[in-house]
């Protein structure tokens, strides 16, 4: 049923009624208790979540402190004979570069650089698998001898080819069958 | 209390001391096998030994004594060695393998200072210029002898705790030795591949053998079949004589051959020396040093198709021989001599050399050497090498 909202403020008892002594005070009681309240809940999702933060942030700074050590560890704990070999393989890498390098001045032969260039590869390869080897163990004997071994033959090979070629090179010539 | 205390102390420690010698059964096993089977072995990081079977069956025995080594290391040792062998449809196929490298005997030291290298003893080189004839007899006792050639340490000082190098103490030396023994009936086709693998022949060989080796050692008395295969990479190869196949070397820097007859060598960067060369022998060679010692009484013919190869050439002392050598830009040294056949155009090969037969006693044979780029050091009797 329609009405006029403007006839109910007409109605004259409503309009006389005195409003309650306390009512401005009640009213804001009932408000502030119809509020949403912040629950206990959530604060505690809240403390553990920064919680977590912190404890993941710990841990990280002990991971990252740990690792950091670990590794200045390492370099400073290199056993004598890593610190040697070492010493040698760069030695004597410097002589092969060097006598590689005589090598190839002094041939003109392409096949022989070639096959000689497949044969320092092939060993360069098996040195690096017996470098992991003396790195599980360096106190292996025969691991520390065949890594020497290896550089020894690059070097050995490099030097005889070249004292082949040198002789080929030298002046007593001949052209006639030689009988003997 | 202090005595039950001590007691207990004691107890534990000798139940955490290292066990002396221990030997411990690595397998075990034996397989009836017939004619028509093929057997297969792989071998990688590891050492066998092979001899004749005398009942029919192969045999594969494995057993490692271990010396200062405690059980837990001795567990954590066996743990890394794989084995297998499986006889499926006349196929015989063994797998072995370990971690690390198993060798006859190897040493192991604690160094909780750590181990250097004696310097002064680590240089290399080459031992001296005089190029010695050895006798066929001379050669295959080096061959026997090998055993004794590495006994290790010589070039290893122990560091103390003051950083100052001390001689190794071999007492406290852990020690280990590897005997796995296969046993093969005379009348089975085998198959070896093998990788840092030691294999040794204990006695004579007439299997037809196909052998695959990279790495290693391969050693033994008498390798006879004319369908014997094999392929050396980077290895030491030692036997006393050689009857029959093919043998393909690469890199080969320890090859030692009491005498050989009826094969075929093919060779690239090795250095291998011939007690004795016997009939039927040709070799073709790129870069690798040869020593012919001796030739048999009937060697009958002798080829060499070599580039870049060294050779220290014995005539025959006793019997009658041909020799010829072609070639070009090949350097001969002979006494105080020294003659380089020059190159010729478009690299042609001449008759560089040439001895004919005396027609007097009795003829040994004929040798032909085909050398390119070669030098060849020739002698009667031992001569010091010209540089």
């Amino acid at each position: 049923m329609k009405q006029d909202i403007r006839d109910l403020f007409n109605n004259e008892e409503a309009s006389k009624k005195a409003l309650p002594d306390h009512h401005r005070q009640e009213f804001y009681e009932k408000l502030k208790a119809s509020r949403p309240r912040r629950t206990s809940k959530l604060n505690t999702n809240y403390l553990f979540k920064v919680a977590a933060i912190v404890v993941l942030f710990v841990a990280f700074a002990f991971f990252m402190f740990k690792t950091t050590d670990k590794v200045t560890n390492t370099i400073v704990e290199e056993t004598p004979i890593e610190t040697q070999i070492d010493a040698i393989e760069k030695q004597y890498l410097a002589s092969i570069d060097k006598e590689w390098q005589n090598f190839i001045s002094i041939t003109d032969d392409d096949n022989l650089v070639k096959r000689y260039r497949e044969k320092l590869d092939g060993l360069d390869k098996d040195y690096q698998d017996i470098s992991k080897q003396f790195k599980a163990n360096s106190n292996n004997i025969a691991v520390i001898e065949a890594l020497v071994e290896n550089l020894q033959t690059r070097l050995q090979l490099l030097k005889d080819i070249q004292e082949h070629i040198k002789a080929l090179h030298q002046k007593n010539e001949q052209y006639e069958t030689i009988n003997i | 209390m202090k005595r039950l205390t001590f007691k207990l102390l004691t107890l534990m420690l000798i139940t955490s001391v290292s066990v002396i010698a221990q030997k411990k059964t690595i397998y075990s096993k034996a397989f009836s096998v017939d004619k028509n089977t093929t057997a297969i072995f792989n071998l990688d990081n590891t050492t066998v030994a092979i001899e004749a079977s005398t009942d029919g069956k192969v045999h594969f025995d494995y057993t490692i004594e271990f010396s200062q080594y405690s059980k837990k290391e001795v567990e954590s040792f066996l743990k890394d060695i794989k084995i297998e062998a499986v006889l499926f449809e006349n196929k015989l196929t063994l797998n072995a393998s370990s971690y690390q490298n198993i060798s006859k005997v190897a040493y192991q030291l604690d160094a909780p200072f750590g181990l250097t290298m004696d310097d002064a003893n680590f240089n290399f080189g080459r031992a001296n210029d005089t190029i010695r004839r050895k006798s066929k007899d001379s050669l295959i006792r080096e061959i026997r002898g090998g055993d004794f050639k590495n006994l290790g340490f010589k070039n290893f000082k122990m560091l103390d705790k003051n950083g100052e190098k001390k001689d190794i103490d071999f007492k406290n030396v852990k020690m280990y030795k590897s005997r796995f023994v296969i046993k093969l009936p005379a009348f089975l086709k085998v198959k070896i591949v093998g990788n840092q693998a030691q294999i040794t022949f204990l006695d004579d060989v007439t299997n037809e053998l196909s052998m695959n080796l990279k790495k290693g050692t391969l050693e033994g008395t008498y390798l006879s079949n004319s369908y014997n295969n094999f392929k050396i990479h980077q290895a030491s190869f030692e036997f006393e004589g050689i009857s029959g196949g093919n043998f393909s070397f690469d890199n080969v820097t320890n090859g030692k051959i009491g005498s050989i007859q009826n094969a075929t060598i093919n060779s690239e960067f090795s250095k291998i020396e011939i007690g004795e060369i016997q009939d039927k022998v040709s070799i073709t060679d790129y870069n690798s040093e040869y020593w012919f010692y001796n030739w048999a009484k009937d060697f009958k013919r002798f080829d060499l198709f070599s580039e870049y190869t060294k050779l220290y050439f014995f005539y025959p002392k006793t019997h009658d021989f041909s020799f010829v050598a072609v070639g070009n830009n090949t350097v001969n040294h002979y006494e105080n001599m020294s003659i380089t056949m020059q190159p010729t155009k478009g690299d042609e090969k001449f008759n560089m050399m040439e001895r004919k037969a005396k027609g007097e006693g009795h003829f040994s044979g004929a040798i032909n050497l085909d050398m390119v780029r070669g030098i060849l050091y020739t002698a009667n009797d031992t001569f010091i090498k010209q540089k």
